[in-house]
């Protein structure tokens, strides 16, 4: 297949982008608002082209350690699903990243807590970037503002992922799931041979052929000394992770007064925000950390140098503003404008929220 | 006619002195050390009466530590 | 005849198995899960599979499985061996999965992963240890602990009013359309274990025929939970256990 424009939603895009990455394998349960994923997939039939396995599991839970299997295998696997089911998954996910195994995570964020609602959120941002299952390890969060970035951070996410043999999660929201967009999807690529992925992944769990020692993928250590080992092996790979894989996006910032922060779709809102404000003489910037671990906090330390205030806006109570303040140490005034419940705030209403919170304050 | 006689080798260390290849033994040729212990403190297994040994590979099919080989030969009596 | 005349090289009828370790194993003395990994590591070598198999170890007493069996291995969340299983097997369909699992792993924390990798049909072999307890944590009670055992959590005897049934998880994998063969043993006697291994490797033929889940399910002891010698946790086992599990094959195809 060769590249392709085409409109879709972005739940139909991740489909997509997993077929012509070269996926190996999806693993999956229903859950609204990311079903599409697994329908998208299972009309693609990928088994009869590339290869790739789908399979609707018997749970979140059963999914999740599919997946675990599958990357212990080096196979490049992946779920999704959205908050309940993602807290479901929640050991799972630490058991593969204890295990340094890369595997690709998509949470499309509903409201909650408990079953919550169906209506977009970003309510999961600690649990996807403050670890969400046990122990000390972090995800690689990749957050989309939109369906392009749906499909990009499919092949952005499988390759940190297999760069550091961590897991890489896509934290989007139900807008970015939801809504249809116009998308250019890759060429496919061809899956790895099997050869290739025993040559790439000596790790990997995939029979011991031609005498090779056995390879065994655990997260179990009782010794306390060769445990903390391993933790500082995480450790050393999470401060590599942060010196090179940070990212970001920066509009107007340079000569901006005031500064936004948001993530995702709402990023998207709060840059239409930014254009009203500038039309009423406010000179606001947008910052928007596409990488929400590692946070672009040094990043946002040296855009807030010399300016009034920082707006965090999200579909939470106020979740990433706290690391938005440790970045910025209380040099200037850093206020929350957050909508619950699956209600998306207008441009206007972001404008009003700097105006009140910040510039008048 | 030929008879079957048999003996065993015990890893003396690896065994845990568990018992189960003494009952499975069906002539009586097993049991634990009464005083000698290995390293782990425990009494191993040993032949006792080596001669009744027919080299049937019970306590070595039980044994969950695979401790015991099995020897076997056929002893013609008429020679 | 001299000892020394007998045990010579040409006259060996019985070795470890090469695919087992020469390492001193976790297990408490008299442990059934010794002579299972046994078994399992006889029964990949004579096939011929060591380069291919991969296995898939549980939490509870057998975690350490994959120190003691040289094929790769990897350990699974508690209950979640089959669904690591499954993706193994689908992503690698011409390799050998097994996973390895307890009555906790199997009939409690993982009935829904068991059930449905078996319903699918997955090309796995399913070994289920049932030694109707918790050994890794100390004896507590396991779905399969009989009705009046002591355990730690059930010290007066386990009550059907207050902790229900035993589980014959087995019996309802034979009930489903994707298990191809399920078989109850046990490992207590040198021809019980003669059994099982002939089981292990018909299970093993079934996985690498593609035809469908086996699952062998070995009656076992834990005689530090059952607080008896080992010799008589066999006695009990046989007098008790069988009666509740009775061996043999519960479905062939």
């Amino acid at each position: 297949m060769k590249e392709e424009v085409r409109l879709m939603k972005g739940n139909e895009a991740i489909a997509h982008a997993a077929v012509r990455y070269g996926c190996d394998g999806y693993f999956g349960y229903p859950i609204t608002p990311q079903s599409e994923v697994l329908e998208t997939l299972e009309e693609l039939m990928p088994w009869e082209t590339t290869g790739m396995v789908v399979l609707q599991a018997e749970s979140e839970v059963a999914a999740i350690n599919m997946v675990y299997g599958g990357a212990a295998t080096g196979k490049a696997v992946m779920t999704s699903s959205s908050s309940p089911g993602v807290s479901l998954k929640q050991e799972g996910i630490s058991y593969i990243a204890a295990a340094s195994l890369p595997a690709l995570i998509l949470n499309v964020m509903r409201g909650g807590p408990g079953l919550g609602t169906i209506q977009p959120s970003q309510a999961d941002y600690f649990q996807a970037v403050k670890g969400g299952g046990h122990g000390d390890y972090h995800l690689i969060v990749l957050a989309p503002s939109s369906v392009q970035e749906m499909v990009d951070f499919v092949g952005l996410g499988f390759d940190l992922a297999f760069k550091y043999r961590n897991p890489a999660m896509i934290l989007a929201d139900g807008i970015v799931g939801q809504m249809m967009e116009k998308v250019v999807l890759p060429e496919q690529r061809p899956r790895r041979t099997d050869e290739e992925i025993r040559e790439q992944c000596p790790w990997a769990v995939t029979g011991r052929k031609d005498g090779r020692k056995r390879n065994i993928v655990t997260s179990l250590e009782l010794e306390s000394s060769k445990m903390e080992e391993i933790n500082e092996m995480l450790q050393a790979r999470y401060r590599e992770i942060e010196k090179n894989e940070t990212r970001w996006e920066e509009i107007d910032v340079e000569d901006a007064e005031y500064l936004i922060i948001a993530f995702g779709s709402i990023a998207r809102i709060c840059d239409k925000a930014r254009e009203i404000a500038r039309e009423k003489g406010i000179k606001v910037g947008i910052i928007r950390p596409i990488t929400l671990w590692p946070f672009p906090a040094e990043a946002i330390r040296k855009a807030a140098e010399g300016k009034k205030g920082i707006l965090v806006v999200e579909l939470n109570a106020g979740q990433m503003v706290e690391d938005v303040r440790l970045a910025v140490h209380d040099s200037l005034p850093v206020e929350h404008y957050g909508r619950m419940g699956g209600i998306i705030p207008s441009p206007d209403e972001v404008v009003g929220a700097l105006e009140k919170r910040i510039i008048n304050k | 006619m030929a008879k079957v006689r048999g003996a065993i080798t015990v890893n003396e260390e690896r065994c845990k002195g568990c018992d189960l290849c003494v009952v499975a033994c069906p002539t009586d040729t097993l049991a634990l050390q009464p005083n000698e212990v290995n390293d782990r403190g425990y009494h191993y297994s040993y032949m006792a009466n080596p001669e009744n040994c027919i080299g049937c590979c019970a306590c070595a099919m039980v044994c969950p530590d695979a401790c015991i080989e099995v020897y076997r030969v056929k002893v013609d009596e008429n020679k | 005849m001299e000892i020394n005349e007998i045990i010579r090289e040409e006259n060996k009828v019985y070795s470890r198995p090469e695919l087992l370790d020469e390492v001193h194993m976790h297990y408490c003395p008299g442990c059934s899960h010794g002579v299972v990994h046994k078994l399992v590591a006889e029964v990949v070598a004579e096939m011929g599979l060591t380069d291919k198999t991969i296995g898939v170890s549980p939490v509870g007493c057998a975690v350490f499985a994959y120190n003691y069996i040289d094929v790769d291995w990897v350990e699974a969340a508690h209950g979640r061996a089959p669904a690591v299983a499954t993706a193994i097997s689908r992503l690698w369909p011409e390799n050998v999965v097994f996973t390895y699992q307890g009555d906790g792993d199997m009939s409690a924390i993982g009935t829904a992963e068991s059930i449905h990798a078996a319903n699918r049909g997955e090309n796995i072999v399913m070994i289920f240890v049932n030694n109707a307890i918790y050994g890794m944590t100390g004896g507590q009670m396991a779905p399969t602990t009989l009705v009046g055992q002591k355990t730690a959590t059930t010290p007066y005897g386990r009550r059907v009013d207050l902790n229900g049934y035993p589980l014959e998880i087995t019996n309802l994998m034979a009930l489903l359309d994707g298990t191809c063969y399920v078989t109850r043993q046990s490992v207590h006697t040198a021809a019980a274990v003669r059994k099982t291994k002939a089981c292990l490797r018909k299970a093993f033929e079934n996985a690498l025929a593609k035809k469908g889940t086996s699952v062998v399910e070995v009656v076992a002891t834990c005689n530090s939970g059952w607080k008896m010698s080992p010799a008589k946790a066999n006695e009990w086992m046989a007098e008790n256990m069988f009666a509740k599990y009775p061996l043999g094959d519960l479905k062939t195809l």
